[in-house]
């Protein structure tokens, strides 16, 4: 198997808000340029959450059914291909697993969490699509990160960020986060940051 | 300084983690005369396709030619060195260079160059400028390659560990499928570090990994699905050849009890569905029962750098609901410089079990031990990015050699342990690390 694309069908116009955590990752609807500022700030916000350390707020934004996934990036002679796998992750996650992960902070023995990680979330050009879901939109930005840790850990990663968010309560929660890496071979450090 | 070749490994050098003249001489003396691990032959089914790899110091383009033929071409032009490919991956039915446009068909053959006949000598042999071609061996869709000519065959290399890598695969009661491009990551250290650990390396479960195993992540759930681990122990069984394979098999028993008295008249295979337990016990061989049953991770290396780990990790990772799901993982620790080493991983899942538990097998990979994995493999790199920084601090001698004296003098023979080779049981051991830096050594010798 090479690559080969998630063979479930991509959601449908009526689809639930939760199929589509499951589902391929859907295609951008008409563009919403009205919800652009909203949007940038409940983005804005959560990456506050993450670079403050304010783990449960960050969690809290997460709907149940959150899914984040890191796809493979992959560098083809085809400037047409798709530069990230359709099927292969380098990492993936559900709000579970991120709750195990924040979890560890408090405990000594988080080898790879004490001393903690600095990090700085940079956000630019988010632009509001629908989404094939009733109150869900997508939300695509430009992300910039910038990730400390004494003087051997420093790093800097650049990706594209495709995010799911689903009105609920009149707040905004994500729904889904595909982080679409810009380097072909990410440092371990760089694959430590949550995006 | 010496490596320990006239007698028993016991310690390495501590410069042999850090040090480029090191890695210079390994290129040479370890990896040239070693078969290493490419990929697999399902990364490049139709004529055509192509990835890109490393061996040993060399770029490849590990391609299949129109002949089905599955080669190792040299990433470099013959002319004037250009680097043939830029992409990881692709498909060409030929190379072309970008700087004067000679030509090569994807079997390495030069059959374009431009001005030929009005501008190269009478004597232009094309025949002497095709791409270097390394010997590729394909056993059961893992590719191997080399260059030394000499090398004995990828069977006879392999060896005694074949047995043991065949028992996993067919534990699997049929094909394997490759889940997708690999993952790659570049973490600081030598590339001997985690190769070394995945050899055997047991004793760092309790501390490298305590939260993973306080949070449930790994260690709590049985083969049947049973919560906690009260009345059980993880034993187990070391296994390492001359070549410097090795393999640790880790069975999970009543507490007390021997990986000998295992109930194999109920054979378990933890991580797969019990319902398939029947299925799975007729696809393989009886003695391979006695290997795998009751198994619950099995990890190693096939010298000099691929690893492989087949382990059932919990549900605590997924959804409640997840019931204790196996990976297969195999990975190639491939030099960067002396301390740097990217890491390829490749996730298997068998054709026979149903797509959502291969995809459930697959995100379990990708949530512990994937380049990304924040739960489990994080932890790995910080240790050997720890050890980078350490060793690269330090005074040449200071603080000792790295010592490798775990379990020396305190196992015991595994007993009516069904595999070839020489099996120890001992939970905590440094065997299997011996035997690699033995192999390691012998072909070593001295420094230049």
């Amino acid at each position: 198997m090479i690559d080969r694309p998630d063979p479930r069908p991509p959601a449908q116009s009526t689809a639930r808000p939760e199929e589509l955590a499951r589902c391929p990752f859907p295609d951008r609807g008409p563009r919403l340029p009205g919800l652009d500022a909203e949007i940038t700030a409940v983005l804005t916000e959560e990456s506050a959450a993450l670079d403050e350390g304010e783990h449960q707020r960050w969690l809290d934004m997460l709907d149940p059914v959150f899914r984040y996934e890191i796809p493979v990036p992959l560098l083809r002679e085809d400037p047409a291909l798709p530069r990230h796998s359709r099927s292969a992750v380098l990492f993936e996650a559900t709000k579970r697993v991120l709750e195990l992960k924040f979890g560890r902070v408090g405990l000594v023995p988080a080898w790879s969490d004490r001393p903690a990680t600095t990090t700085r979330h940079f956000l630019g050009s988010v632009r509001v699509f629908d989404a094939p879901a009733p109150g869900v939109v997508r939300a695509d930005a430009n992300l910039l990160v910038t990730s400390n840790r004494g003087v051997e850990h420093t790093a800097l990663v650049s990706a594209a960020r495709r995010d799911l968010l689903r009105e609920h309560h009149g707040r905004w929660l994500l729904l889904r986060r595909c982080v679409l890496l810009d380097v072909e071979v990410a440092t371990h450090e760089q694959l430590s940051v949550i995006f | 300084m010496s490596f320990g070749v006239d007698g028993p490994v016991r310690a390495i050098g501590r410069r042999a983690f850090i040090d480029s003249d090191i890695l210079d001489a390994e290129y040479d003396r370890v990896f040239h005369p070693s078969w290493q691990f490419l990929g697999f032959a399902g990364e490049v089914p139709e004529p055509g396709d192509y990835v890109l790899r490393m061996l040993g110091r060399d770029e490849v383009v590990v391609v299949r030619g129109e002949d089905g033929e599955i080669r190792a071409l040299h990433n470099s032009c013959t002319h004037r060195g250009t680097r043939l490919c830029r992409a990881s991956l692709g498909n060409t039915a030929h190379l072309r260079c970008s700087y004067h446009g000679w030509t090569f068909t994807n079997d390495g053959r030069l059959v374009g160059v431009p001005a030929l006949r009005s501008g190269y000598p009478p004597d232009f042999d094309h025949t002497r400028h095709g791409l270097p071609s390394a010997r590729v061996a394909c056993r059961r869709g893992f590719l191997f390659a080399t260059w030394d000519a000499k090398a004995p065959d990828l069977e006879d290399y392999l060896g005694e560990i074949a047995w043991y890598l065949d028992a996993i695969l067919d534990c699997g009661a049929g094909e394997w499928e490759v889940c997708g491009p690999p993952q790659r990551v570049r973490a600081k250290g030598n590339w001997k570090i985690p190769t070394d650990n995945f050899a055997g390396d047991g004793y760092h479960m309790r501390t490298t990994h305590q939260i993973a195993l306080d949070q449930g992540i790994y260690g709590d759930t049985l083969a049947n699905g049973t919560r906690g681990r009260a009345g059980t122990d993880l034993v187990a069984v070391n296994i390492a050849t001359p070549a410097g394979h090795s393999l640790r098999a880790g069975y999970v028993v009543e507490s007390g009890r021997s990986i000998d008295e295992r109930d194999l008249t109920a054979p378990q295979f933890p991580g797969y569905p019990p319902e398939r337990w029947p299925a799975l016990t007729a696809a393989q061989t009886p003695e391979q029962v006695r290997f795998t049953s009751h198994c619950e991770v099995a990890h190693g290396v096939v010298f000099p750098n691929t690893v492989f780990l087949s382990v059932a990790h919990d549900r605590a990772v997924g959804e409640d609901a997840d019931p204790l799901t196996r990976y297969l993982v195999v990975r190639a620790h491939v030099p960067v410089s002396a301390r740097e080493t990217e890491c390829l991983y490749w996730t298997l899942v068998p054709t026979a079990m149903d797509r959502e538990w291969q995809r459930r097998s697959y995100r379990f990979q990708a949530r512990t031990q994937s380049a990304g994995g924040i739960l489990f493999e994080m932890d790995d790199f910080e240790n050997f990015a720890r050890i980078d920084a350490a060793l690269a601090r330090s005074a040449p001698g200071r603080g000792g050699p790295v010592d490798l004296t775990l379990g020396v003098g305190r196992s015991t023979p595994a007993r009516n342990f069904p595999g070839p080779a020489r099996a120890e049981a001992a939970t905590l051991s440094e065997h299997n690390q011996r035997a690699f830096y033995r192999r390691w050594s012998t072909l070593m010798g001295e420094l230049p």
